[in-house]
């Protein structure tokens, strides 16, 4: 086809090209984030990411190895927060303080699983899948709920 | 665009769920591309677009600057996504540490740049008219097809298809710089 093409025109279909052939998102990552608005709740207060060893830990960004253990801490004013994340079993375990009448749950996209505070604070949690997670701290009597933010595991 | 935006992002802080709906079908590829452009595999992106979408969720009412909803969604899925590639047991790339450390500003912005090119083009195609829609999907073929094959695919005479094919590029064109003239979104994640 011997016909005149002007170069910014080869330039936008071959980007055109380009990106209809990249990789568009699977239809569930749509579904999820149409989800996510469902778990908004306006009466929780959100418990800040402060420490993420991923990231905040050198020694465990360069080995990577090592135990495989992901630890993060969550701060609030009238809560704190540690986990360790055991991704290949699923477990997250964790400390919170204060512990007194503290029901804790591990929240993820399709439910929460309720795990059993002892009278230091201790918590373990089986089952959890991997995704995003977010750990809800519920005090008894009128304290509001305490969210973490959410992290992917 | 950004006034719209910001309605969207208002009306879903109220909670409005078909505005939050809104902004998904917006902006669910930008988020997804900027979590694949940092290098995740499929169900990594995946992950880290969900907690990006919980994180807005959370978040969406105390928005400093709704407007920039776009970048903020950039910013959390790009860090998110950092985070995920120094976790041991996913897939990671060859050498996620070494690649982060070199990862420059600029290459950054490079891959935010492709990624709102990406977004831009994606958005535009939606708003042309179905006709140049469907000669620029037809055109862009892999293989490339022959002028005769689209002809009789689209009931075009082949004559036609030359300049019909300039025009809609340009309507095209003309969209995008609409589209980036509203939706700056590298400014300020790209800093």
């Amino acid at each position: 086809m011997s016909e005149h093409w002007e170069p910014e025109d080869v330039a936008l279909l071959s980007s055109l090209t380009r990106i209809l052939h990249d990789d568009p998102p699977p239809r569930r990552v749509y579904e999820d984030a149409r989800t996510a608005f469902a778990w908004r709740d306006l009466a929780a207060q959100i418990a800040l990411l402060e420490f993420d060893s991923a990231v905040d830990d050198e020694g465990f960004a360069r080995v990577r190895a090592g135990s495989g253990v992901r630890r993060l801490s969550f701060r609030h004013p009238a809560c704190r927060l540690a986990v360790e994340v055991h991704r290949v079993e699923g477990r997250v375990v964790g400390r919170v303080e204060p512990a007194a009448h503290m029901d804790v749950e591990v929240r993820h996209l399709q439910g929460a699983i309720p795990a059993v505070v002892d009278d230091l604070g201790f918590f373990t949690c089986d089952g959890v899948p991997r995704g995003a997670i977010s750990i809800r701290c519920r005090p008894s009597g009128r304290d509001p709920v305490i969210d973490t933010e959410w992290v992917t595991i | 665009m950004s006034a719209e935006t910001t309605s969207l992002v208002l009306r879903a802080a109220a909670g409005d769920a078909l505005a939050w709906d809104e902004l998904v079908s917006c902006f669910g590829r930008l988020v997804w591309a900027t979590a694949r452009a940092v290098g995740l595999d499929p169900e990594d992106a995946a992950d880290v677009s969900q907690t990006t979408w919980l994180r807005l969720a959370e978040h969406i009412g105390g928005l400093r600057d709704p407007e920039r909803v776009a970048a903020w969604l950039v910013t959390t899925s790009r860090r998110e996504a950092i985070r995920v590639t120094r976790l041991e047991s996913r897939t990671v790339p060859v050498d996620p540490w070494a690649e982060l450390n070199e990862t420059s500003d600029e290459d950054l912005s490079d891959v935010i740049e492709r990624v709102e090119e990406a977004t831009r083009l994606h958005e535009a195609i939606g708003e042309l008219s179905g006709s140049c829609r469907e000669l620029l999907l037809a055109l862009t073929g892999e293989p490339t097809p022959a002028y005769a094959e689209v002809s009789s695919r689209l009931g075009m005479p082949i004559g036609s298809i030359g300049p019909t094919r300039a025009r809609c590029l340009g309507h095209l064109r003309a969209l995008l710089a609409d589209i980036g003239a509203e939706r700056p979104v590298s400014r300020e994640t790209s800093r």
